[in-house]
């Protein structure tokens, strides 16, 4: 977290992945400047909604099973926090739930009493917490910076300790169980901050962009810029088709201004959802979904040029065959030319890095991988044989663990990879230069051919969707998926993710189905296939 | 333990079910729809049903969005959800499934109220 002060004296904190500085109070900022781990900060405000929501639920006095009825039990782990924070970033929830259960005489807070003792103390405890919303939301992260110091206090132990069951997420443990939460909070939080890293893709982080900018004394650029979109002048140079709305939302300077732009946005697809034709809306002919196609085409052109694949209709699964087999060609050429051993040291510090960091979900992979290379490995190189041989071990177990969903560790061995193809690359410029350019083109198709075989990124047409190929790139790019890429590439993925997104409401059968569903009850039946393991019955919508 | 982590105890099951919705969902957006009340998450055992309210213009519907276990096992999750149902001021419960339903559920008072059907748009 960056803190500052303005020319006229106050304070100011920016942090990461915020799209500009935030006004906070002397305190705050001290705070602040004393422990950056907003990572955290976004888990823990997210587990207080996690059990803000439960409680709410519960009282509402409707069955005993299920998240319609269960608040929280058991406690919740740091991991389970940050995955919260990556998936659910849509805080306005959180102030309403807040606020509901900071009021005395509100039934959810009598019903939150009687259920759960010490959630409601934690709440009152945490009044700032419970309440979040975004622009809170950043004071909470710099409140929990607090927090953990006051945990660390001797002379306050009950309030770190609560507070501290509460950055555990356990809603129910008892204040000896909270000060074990308490003790345990050090190892976690960084290993919560890595989990965070890990897994908050740009698009989510971007996503959750409320805040109210305050006049920033560095930059001039767009909130969207600073979030590491392109401009819309250079959207429109790739061919995208904006609509006003989406300008409105890429040229946006505030918080603010980013929300009327997401209004008009919303106002667009609802067109577009409602209406055959582009009727005249408010003075603008706009119908979004002509545009999201568009952009779909423009990406797919984008995609196209960096493949050396000028048309998009040859993206057929076979043709991507043949272009991964030529990218791959070029690094068996290399290392047969190479023949000079590649040191691996680093790749030895990475994979105990790792093993160490990543827990029960990978521990033993990565140790059984440590021996892998420590027995490939003569005098602290490997030769070429092993070389190959690891870069093939590594490409089949990242396979597996992202098939089997084990997605930390389908990262962590691609970022084995990175080491290894960062090595060879080392080696092969030294040999022979001009290798590192050509090794370093060849590595950007991989990736991106990779992420155009996985799941339906392309269609039978072959274009492109740009969410699946995000969601694709971002599991095997640990870089990108952190938000510390920012090469073009990075940027124009997440304005043209952004810009095809839609609001995630219900499962949508309602819309599809209301037409046919009034005077009678909806319309159901379809599907079919393989079930899972025991299941007799399976489905979905 | 946490509606996340129980969420993610059924990742396999709740992504072979999405399957069925063509992938409608991910199981990131599952997550968040959990987590924001839009979808209620019901695990029993090593079964879990996933519903949401519907809202018509002249009733509501607690829909069946996802769901994953054995038919017995999901039939008697069904008596908290029906209660649940009502609790919701929904007056039926709704699912979409294939045709072996009908035969499965036609002793349970599952009736069969229309074929959906798909045309998908190049």
């Amino acid at each position: 977290m960056r803190t500052g002060r303005t020319k006229d004296g106050r304070y100011v904190i920016r942090p990461v992945g915020a799209p500009g500085w935030v006004e906070v109070s002397k305190e705050e900022y001290e705070a602040a400047k004393a422990g950056p781990i907003e990572a955290l900060g976004r888990g823990a405000v997210e587990g207080v909604k996690d059990l803000v929501g439960g409680a709410m639920r519960l009282a509402g006095g409707i069955g005993s099973t299920g998240t319609a009825a269960i608040p929280r039990e058991g406690d919740m782990s740091l991991e389970d926090a940050a995955r919260i924070a990556a998936t659910a970033p849509d805080q306005g929830n959180i102030t309403q739930a807040g606020e509901r259960l900071r009021t005395n005489n509100d039934p959810t807070q009598r019903g939150l009493r009687e259920a759960q003792p010490v959630t409601s103390a934690v709440g009152e405890l945490l009044p700032e917490l419970a309440a979040g919303g975004f622009g809170r939301g950043i004071k909470t992260a710099v409140g929990i910076d607090a927090a953990l110091g006051a945990m660390r206090d001797p002379d306050n132990p009950i309030r770190g300790a609560a507070i501290g069951g509460t950055i555990g997420g356990a809603a129910n443990l008892g204040v000896s169980a909270a000060a074990k939460a308490a003790r345990a909070t050090s190892p976690g939080v960084r290993k919560g901050v890595e989990m965070a890293r890990a897994i908050t893709t740009r698009s989510r982080r971007t996503d959750s962009v409320n805040a109210q900018r305050v006049a920033d004394p560095t930059f001039e650029r767009t909130a969207r810029e600073l979030e590491g979109f392109i401009t819309p002048e250079r959207a429109k140079e790739l061919g995208f088709r904006l609509t006003p709305g989406e300008t409105r939302a890429l040229n946006a300077t505030s918080a603010d201004e980013l929300a009327a732009a997401n209004r008009a946005r919303d106002r667009e697809d609802l067109i577009s959802s409602t209406q055959i034709t582009g009727t005249p809306f408010q003075g603008s002919d706009l119908v979004s979904r002509w545009s999201r196609d568009d952009h779909r085409q423009a990406f797919t052109s984008y995609i196209g040029d960096i493949l050396d694949e000028p048309n998009v209709d040859t993206l057929t699964n076979r043709r991507l065959g043949q272009l991964l087999e030529e990218t791959q060609q070029v690094f068996k050429e290399n290392i047969d030319e190479l023949d000079a051993p590649i040191p691996a040291g680093t790749l030895i510090d990475d994979v105990a890095d790792m093993a160490e960091q990543i827990g029960p979900t990978g521990e033993a992979q990565l140790a059984k991988l440590a021996k892998d290379v420590e027995s490939l490995t003569k005098n602290g190189e490997l030769d070429k044989q092993a070389t190959t041989s690891l870069m093939n071990l590594l490409e089949k177990r990242t396979k597996t663990a992202f098939d089997a969903g084990n997605y930390e560790l389908g990262s962590a061995y691609s970022a084995v990879r990175t080491t290894l193809n960062d090595a060879i690359v080392a080696v092969a410029e030294k040999v022979r230069p001009g290798a590192a350019v050509e090794l370093k083109q060849a590595r950007k198709k991989y990736g991106i051919i990779k992420s155009l075989q996985r799941g339906r990124a392309v269609d039978p047409g072959g274009i492109i969707n740009p969410s699946t190929f995000r969601n694709n790139y971002a599991k095997t790019h640990r870089r990108y998926a952190s938000g510390k890429d920012t090469s073009e590439f990075a940027q124009v993925l997440d304005t043209v993710t952004y810009l095809n997104s839609r609001r995630t409401g219900d499962s949508g059968t309602a819309a599809r189905l209301a037409a046919k569903a009034v005077g009678s009850a909806p319309a159901l039946a379809a599907g079919g296939g393989a079930a899972a393991a025991g299941y007799d019955a399976i489905f979905g919508r | 333990m946490s509606i996340t982590a129980s969420l993610i105890g059924y990742k396999d099951a709740i992504e072979a079910a999405l399957s069925h919705a063509d992938y409608s969902h991910s199981f990131d957006d599952i997550v968040r729809g959990v987590l924001t009340g839009q979808l209620h998450f019901y695990p029993s055992g090593n079964d879990f049903a996933i519903m949401e309210i519907q809202q018509y213009p002249r009733f509501n519907a607690y829909h069946c969005f996802l769901a994953g276990g054995t038919t017995d096992a999901l039939l008697e999750l069904q008596e908290i959800i029906t209660q649940n149902a009502k609790a919701l001021n929904c007056d039926r419960l709704t699912f979409t499934g294939r045709r072996g339903f009908l035969r499965r559920l036609k002793d349970s008072g599952w009736e069969e109220q229309a074929v959906h059907m798909t045309y998908p748009i190049g």
